[in-house]
């Protein structure tokens, strides 16, 4: 069982990883991948039980990915993990699917709280 | 360096904020990665030795661009990796320094007019370095100070009649 955090930065992939371990959520094995294209390749190959995604990355965006995910079928929970956490984005997350929008900064807390119900 | 600040404004919602709110937000950033800070004067925070950027396009368009010097970027990478400053290659600082930019560039463009669209954080190396975003000129400045040295944040307005 797996959790996939997608993000061009290594250092968020790691603060993120580090908060899910944090936040209690410690069984999981966490896939990596540093842009969309590759967290939607990856995603598709191996379906995690949960997507944690940036929005804005080079390659194929967040929300590129997402789009990519929902049209190939996969019904796979998505979450993004964002600096933009304005009621717009929220907005267009939603829309687009997502299941929670979490903006930067975060804590442990606030995962707990927007991972605990999908992961459950 | 300094900056000539340019008195556009009165229709540049950047000058609704207030530079205490901005301030403060960058705090809790820093806070959240595990470093105290305390504002600073802006005028304070020279010897720069880098500078991150992002632009911010659509309903309102300009910058939001970071410095610190080697020992503060050193030190936000150090926490934000968790590793000893020492043990950090260019790569990883320059990666800590663009999300940094990106997290703060990303706070702002949530205070400002939407829809816009924030772009991917460019990061310069480089001692006193002098930047200009075309189009565009600084409008605000602030500064906090870090255990490892001072964080400075420019934001850079559209110029009228660009």
């Amino acid at each position: 069982m797996h959790i996939l955090v997608v993000d061009d930065s290594k250092v968020m992939r790691s603060i993120v990883t580090r908060t899910l371990r944090q936040a209690g959520f410690d069984s999981y094995d966490i896939h990596e991948a540093d842009n969309g294209r590759a967290g939607l390749d990856a995603a598709l190959a191996q379906p995690p039980l949960l997507v944690l995604s940036d929005w804005n990355m080079p390659e194929m965006s967040g929300i590129e990915f997402l789009t990519g995910l929902r049209d190939a079928g996969s019904t796979v929970p998505f979450g993004f993990v964002t600096s933009e956490g304005s009621d717009e984005m929220r907005g267009r997350a939603e829309s687009a699917g997502a299941a929670f929008l979490i903006a930067k900064p975060f804590t442990a807390d606030t995962f707990r709280d927007a991972l605990a119900e999908v992961l459950s | 360096m300094s900056h000539t600040f340019e008195a556009s404004l009165a229709s540049d919602p950047v000058q609704a904020i207030s530079p205490d709110e901005l301030s403060e937000a960058l705090g809790e950033v820093l806070s959240s990665l595990g470093m105290e800070s305390f504002p600073i004067e802006a005028e304070t925070a020279q010897d720069l030795d880098v500078s991150g950027s992002v632009t911010i396009s659509g309903e309102w368009n300009g910058a939001v661009q970071m410095e610190l010097t080697d020992s503060s970027q050193r030190g936000a990478a150090s926490a934000m990796f968790m590793m000893e400053p020492d043990a950090l290659s260019l790569e990883e600082i320059v990666d800590a320094v663009g999300e940094l930019v990106n997290m703060v560039g990303g706070g702002i463009k949530g205070m400002l007019p939407e829809p816009s669209r924030l772009s991917l954080p460019t990061v310069v190396q480089g001692h006193d370095l002098h930047l200009s975003f075309p189009g565009m000129s600084p409008s605000l400045r602030y500064a906090r100070a870090t255990e490892s040295g001072p964080i400075a944040v420019t934001i850079w307005s559209e110029t009228s009649g660009t």
